[in-house]
């Protein structure tokens, strides 16, 4: 070995991570935090329940999507509530922007939503429940989302949406008394251990 | 869905200003690159099958279908696939270069997200581009140009002024054409191709026949 005068390197150097692919068609995914945004993309069947994205404007909600189905990209702005149907369960707010792709494609619809962007960002993820029958949001809680930790936080906010299901006071609205419906929290938000980090 | 009561009934444009940039009054913004808050967004057209000849109208930035896009990675260039309904996401610090788009190499501080949306219909092939806004004085554009035979670095030109971008693209651009020796290769003596910008509207002829070549 030469040694150009550098401390010998005991183990292999690691490699820089290096540019990566997802496939909309690949529902097994989830949610990846790698690099500068977190991802996620899916796969909904033509006749069956898909992803929508859901934004909360002045305590109402509005559907993203274009009436003839036709692609759509839409910016979520920082500090905008939004859920997506069939994927997260509640609504969230974090302090960076984000990008909704949906698309009409031969087996149905895909999407695709990266948040971040920025240096650091998202850093801070705020979680709630819109009332369904006068918009107000419900049990509102915000979480700290440390470095490249988006998976992480999701881990979080499952465990708030169990406690939000199992508690009818926490899905009371403050304002009207309406009770929240349970909500599906049985939907893939991360990617399994084996996916992570592939390329 | 359980908001019938409360959704938004009028049109999403009286409620949300420019809520879909694929709308045809607004796509137009995006043909270069555009900053949107914290991001960066550009949207890219499959204009033509092959490069638009001097002086054939042409978007500013489009893509001829026959492309192909490269990286350099820890084995050298590599031809990265753009498959239709994929993210692509390009690493930040990762040189990447677009056949016959732009003739040089794109090393930038920032993850690109590229999304391939095939032509449907009336609608033609688009790529959206998706990437965060460098931040002033701190994260950077380069501009680069590598040996075609054995991927010397021989020229390069940056920038950590994100509201200049096509002013110091083109300025490495026409900076790098200027003097023979820069085309040069110091180490295997290659004579390599010009370089010419991402904007096809301001090509020389000796950029265009460039841009044919690479």
């Amino acid at each position: 070995m030469v040694n150009l005068g550098f401390i010998p390197q005991k183990e292999t150097i690691p490699a820089p991570d290096m540019s990566f692919v997802r496939l909309f068609s690949d529902a097994r995914a989830g949610w990846q935090h790698r690099g500068q945004f977190a991802i996620w993309t899916g796969v909904s069947a033509a006749e069956g329940p898909r992803h929508r994205l859901l934004e909360r404007v002045s305590n109402r909600v509005a559907v993203i999507e274009r009436e003839d189905g036709s692609p759509v990209f839409h910016k979520i702005a920082n500090g905008s509530a939004f859920t997506i149907e069939n994927l997260t369960g509640f609504w969230l707010t974090v302090d960076s922007d984000a990008m909704w792709v949906d698309t009409p494609c031969p087996t149905g619809r895909y999407a695709l939503i990266a948040i971040g962007g920025r240096t650091g960002k998202p850093s801070r993820a705020v979680l709630d429940w819109t009332c369904p029958s006068c918009g107000t949001p419900i049990n509102v809680q915000t979480f700290e989302i440390p470095p490249l930790g988006f998976t992480s936080f999701l881990r979080k906010a499952h465990a708030a949406t169990t406690a939000f299901n199992a508690d009818p006071q926490l899905r009371t609205c403050p304002s009207c008394h309406a009770v929240h419906p349970v909500v599906d929290i049985s939907m893939p938000n991360e990617a399994q251990p084996s996916q992570e980090g592939e390329s | 869905m359980h908001y019938h009561g409360i959704q938004v009934e009028e049109p999403l444009d009286k409620v949300i200003r420019d809520w879909d940039y694929l709308d045809e009054k607004v796509i137009k913004h995006f043909y270069g690159f555009k900053d949107v808050g914290d991001l960066v967004l550009g949207i890219r057209t499959i204009e033509r099958d092959k490069v638009a000849e001097l002086g054939q109208k042409a978007m500013p930035v489009a893509l001829p279908a026959i492309r192909k896009n490269y990286e350099i990675g820890p084995n050298g260039v590599v031809e990265v696939p753009r498959i239709p309904f994929s993210a692509h996401i390009t690493r930040a610090g990762t040189p990447h270069r677009t056949q016959y788009v732009f003739g040089y190499w794109h090393i930038n501080d920032k993850d690109e997200v590229i999304v391939p949306l095939p032509p449907a219909g009336d609608r033609p092939g688009r790529v959206l581009i998706i990437q965060g806004k460098p931040e002033t004085g701190t994260e950077t554009d380069r501009f680069a140009w590598y040996c075609d035979k054995c991927v010397t670095l021989l020229f390069m030109r940056e920038s950590s002024n994100f509201s200049t971008f096509w002013v110091t693209e083109v300025a490495a651009v026409r900076a790098y054409n200027a003097d023979p020796k820069n085309q040069i290769c110091p180490t295997c003596g290659h004579k390599n191709p010009l370089g010419y910008s991402g904007m096809q509207t301001i090509d020389r002829p000796e950029e265009r026949a460039a841009r044919f070549v690479w």
